[in-house]
């Protein structure tokens, strides 16, 4: 069994660098964060187990807070191509397991591999995609790409099933998809006694589960069925 | 509870309103009950009554738009959302409920 990484470095106390340093933290791991950045460092040590101000080129630096010792570094090190090209390279020396590093572009991310990055991510891009994705699709909520060519979305129950069971309304036979999930919004007083929406999740639905306006269904399926399925909302 | 014990419930909220139509309380609890029950038309007229004698109601506001939210009409849940944080600009879960609905729908 792989064991699970408990100590992780953030290289980068920027925007994209500090949500997943603190994300991180509020899952019970121990974070360091670096940042050249006298600020950026004040700005985040409240939330991370230690955050130091140092150079991450200057190798020296890096090993005096122990960052060798890390499972996982993350490099965000904002718009010095160069510096995060460098500071991969040198983490993957230092021997550290897993290192992910933000690229700013696809040849940036190709020479980060090239270096050793574990695993290049293109925060932009994606949500780039993301974005233009639900803007042009506006009833999927949400989506997860699954395989290529396959995906996971998150759309409220169109008008023509609302009303119907899972079995009745013959999603898998008339479109090839598979409702996973479905998310019933429930209204409930919170502590204070105000109202609030629930959210109950009915994980592999039973067939006689009624749809009802207001749900939020999950399928998963192939881009094509699921395009049949959303164009005859 | 059936039809015939919500009818009951309202029935005695409404006698109730009817000696004192200015007790905004009872009308935000008929409103919450309303809510509970899923009439949210209901829950928002309550409310909007609530609002019309009682304009700087921070409750009946917030009510009002999680109602709006439930019918998904998220313009005007916004709206009202907008508003509690005008009256009670510290409104933390007023600014979480803002943050949830704006999004690219």
């Amino acid at each position: 069994m792989t064991k699970q990484p408990t100590q992780f470095v953030v290289i980068g106390a920027g925007a994209f660098g500090s949500s997943v340093a603190i994300t991180l933290s509020k899952n019970g791991v121990d974070v360091i964060v670096m940042d050249k950045d006298k600020e950026a460092v004040q700005r985040i040590s409240d939330y991370v187990t230690q955050a130091v101000q140092l150079d991450a080129m200057d190798e020296k630096a890096l090993r005096s807070v122990g960052v060798e010792k890390s499972d996982v570094a993350i490099v965000s090190i904002g718009q010095q191509m160069e510096a995060s090209i460098l500071v991969t390279m040198m983490l993957k020396e230092m021997g550290i397991p897993k290192v992910v590093s933000k690229a700013l572009s696809e040849s940036h991310g190709k020479v980060l591999t090239r270096v050793g990055a574990d695993y290049v991510i293109f925060p932009e891009r994606d949500m780039g995609i993301k974005l233009a994705k639900s803007l042009v699709a506006p009833t999927i909520l949400d989506h997860i790409e699954v395989s290529p060519g396959y995906n996971i979305v998150e759309l409220d129950v169109p008008s023509f099933l609302q009303g119907k069971s899972i079995l009745k309304s013959q999603i898998r036979t008339n479109y090839g998809v598979e409702i996973i999930a479905v998310k019933k919004h429930t209204p409930k007083l919170d502590s204070k006694g105000e109202s609030v929406l629930g959210e109950d999740i009915i994980i592999a639905p039973p067939p006689d589960l009624k749809l009802e306006e207001g749900d939020v269904i999950m399928m998963i399926g192939k881009d094509e069925a699921i395009e049949k399925f959303r164009k005859k909302e | 509870m059936n039809e015939k014990e919500f009818n009951s419930e309202v029935e005695k909220l409404q006698k109730h309103l009817d000696l004192y139509p200015e007790d905004d309380e009872s009308y935000i609890l008929l409103g919450k009950f309303y809510f509970l029950n899923k009439k949210y038309d209901n829950a928002i007229e309550i409310y909007q009554k609530v609002l019309s004698f009682a304009v700087e109601n921070v409750s009946a506001y917030y009510n009002l738009a999680v109602a709006y939210e439930a019918k998904k009409n998220y313009e005007e849940a916004k709206k009202n959302y907008r508003k509690v944080l005008e009256l009670d600009k510290d409104n933390k879960g007023t600014q979480d409920a803002l943050n949830r609905i704006t999004t690219f729908q």
